[in-house]
């Protein structure tokens, strides 16, 4: 779908390739989002799985002791 | 001259595509929620337990503007909140605060003088934690668990609703740090100053909100109200580091060691705005400069947390990178408006479906939006009428170019050390500074192999001079397919 001025003017020219500058900027904005995706995601991914494996499977727990504290000792 | 692929210009349509569709659909499902008051399951809170009632020190720290100092304070102690008390952190004994304070006998307002005149704000709310920790702030429970500190500059004011709601949502015992809203204050005196007013209430009303129903803990720009005993747990005398804004720093060493964010959602901040465009810019870039220092802390982040909280905080703190990303977009728009103009100008230009579909899906969300405005920022309907806010949403292309740009400033700061015209960051702050950006290289380097990934990939298949046919979109020849 890319732009062929061979044809054309200067003017034309010029005209695609902006066109074709803006598509390759396009193309590197989402190969980048993209990639920050693949990387977030596989983040979350490790770090969860090292969490499984340390024994933290759960999340964060709740402690007894913030609730009632010593005072109800 | 180049041709590019088209099975390349397909993926990126289709790709693009698929991530604008992925983004809209997240804002829908966000604005849908957001009408909603969450349940107690998707907040991750059990119902308050014999909540004692709760003391709040506000803290004005008084390194700039003082001249407003005077109306922040009457604002502060003409609120009918009889648990509440200001301590100002000042150093000097002439001036504005000076003046203000020698006038002022409430007893509910006391003075704590700043280390030295070049403390930074960390430095100066280290003193006030040290005061209120010394025993000689009179007035304040034994248990620390029942103070709030609450961090307002001259210019800021709360309301007594908003008091109301912080304190009640230190109710819970686990939640250590609790956010509120912003609003801009002189939202009437400008285009500029309402955009970002308009900015701030869609990011409170639709945002945060709406992440309230997915749980876990996330962090706005204004969590400035801290429980005393959270700061006491932290094992240190200084918990603020040094630095510009260090409200960022301290509320995610919180949520890793173990304390609750809460958002009130019926609190508010109002803040004066930036003035000018170039004000606007550096406020953003500075916004997105404390998120860049804190990425050191993601290791700990992503080890320490878990869920929501974590997935959620890894992608507020590397918005930068999603910002930078934009500006590809951004500059890609803008080589194109290039091509447009000359198409206009030379009468060759042909409409295209794909204008009005890409035009639609902008102003949809935006029409929804201006009615979350309307319904939330409390303006009369005479004084801002919806359609202004649908017309002031069609200049958010433009705002997001500022972020992109802000994000390119602070990128900037982060690796030289040095703000705009050779201006180098303080001595104080540089310290940190220096520590955030070895620590940070690590994480830089990220965006920068993305970065260099997708060129190298764009430039390699478009190297392939594939003669094609003209693209569908956008057209300038008018012989589309």
């Amino acid at each position: 779908m890319g732009q062929d001025a061979s044809t054309g003017g200067s003017w034309t020219t010029v005209q695609v390739d902006l066109l074709n500058g803006g598509w390759m900027l396009m193309g590197g904005a989402v190969v980048v989002l993209l990639c920050y995706v693949l990387f977030v995601g596989t983040s979350l991914l490790l770090a969860g799985a090292r969490r499984v494996a340390s024994g933290h499977a759960f999340g964060r727990e709740l402690s007894d002791e913030r609730w009632f504290g010593e005072r109800e000792a | 001259m180049n041709t590019v692929d088209p099975a390349a210009v397909e993926m990126v349509v289709l790709t693009a595509l698929a991530l604008a569709a992925a983004a809209f659909g997240y804002i829908l499902l966000l604005l849908a929620l957001s009408r909603y008051e969450p349940g107690v399951a998707s907040r991750g809170a059990l119902p308050p337990i014999r909540a004692r009632p709760k003391t709040l020190v506000v803290v004005l720290e008084c390194r700039t503007r003082e001249d407003e100092v005077g109306e922040t304070l009457g604002r502060l102690l003409s609120l009918d909140q009889p648990r509440m008390s200001v301590l100002v952190v000042d150093d000097r004994t002439s001036g504005p605060v000076a003046d203000v304070l020698g006038a002022v006998s409430d007893p509910r307002v006391r003075r704590v003088r700043r280390p030295d005149a070049a403390a930074d704000t960390g430095a100066a709310l280290n003193a006030a934690l040290a005061h209120l920790r010394s025993g000689t702030a009179a007035g304040l429970p034994s248990d620390p668990e029942d103070v709030v500190l609450g961090v307002l500059r001259p210019g800021e004011r709360c309301d007594a609703d908003t008091v109301d709601a912080v304190l009640a949502a230190f109710d819970d015992p686990h939640v250590g740090l609790v956010q509120v809203g912003m609003r801009v204050q002189d939202r009437r005196q400008g285009l500029l100053a309402r955009v970002q007013d308009v900015e701030e209430v869609l990011y409170t009303e639709v945002f945060q909100r709406g992440r309230q129903h997915f749980g876990g803990d996330s962090l706005g720009s204004a969590g400035r109200f801290v429980r005393l005993s959270a700061l006491v747990s932290l094992g240190t005398s200084s918990p603020w580091r040094e630095g510009r804004t260090p409200e960022l720093d301290l509320g995610l060493r919180l949520l890793v060691a173990g304390w609750r964010s809460e958002f009130a959602a019926s609190g508010v901040l109002h803040g004066p705005s930036p003035s000018g465009l170039g004000g606007w810019l550096s406020h953003r870039g500075r916004r997105l400069q404390r998120r860049m220092q804190c990425w050191p802390q993601v290791p700990r982040l992503l080890e320490n947390l878990s869920g929501v909280t974590r997935a959620q905080l890894l992608v507020g703190l590397s918005t930068p990178v999603l910002l930078l990303a934009a500006s590809l977009l951004a500059a890609g728009m803008v080589l194109w408006s290039g091509a447009l103009a000359i198409g206009l100008a030379r009468g060759t230009m042909a409409l295209s479906w794909w204008w009005a579909a890409a035009y639609a899906g902008a102003v949809v969300p935006a029409f929804l939006l201006a009615g979350v405005y309307q319904e939330s920022s409390g303006e009369p309907v005479g004084v801002w009428p919806r359609w202004r806010t649908v017309l002031l949403l069609h200049l958010y292309p433009a705002v997001v170019v500022g972020w992109s740009l802000a994000a390119w400033w602070a990128l900037v700061v982060l690796v030289t050390g040095r703000e705009g015209r050779g201006r180098s960051v303080r001595a104080g702050y540089a310290a940190r500074h220096r520590k955030s950006r070895r620590g940070a290289w690590g994480w830089l380097v990220a965006p920068v192999c993305l970065v260099g990934v997708a060129a190298w990939m764009v430039f390699t298949v478009a190297g392939s001079s594939v003669q094609s046919a003209p693209p569908p979109l956008p057209s300038v020849t008018g012989e589309t397919p």
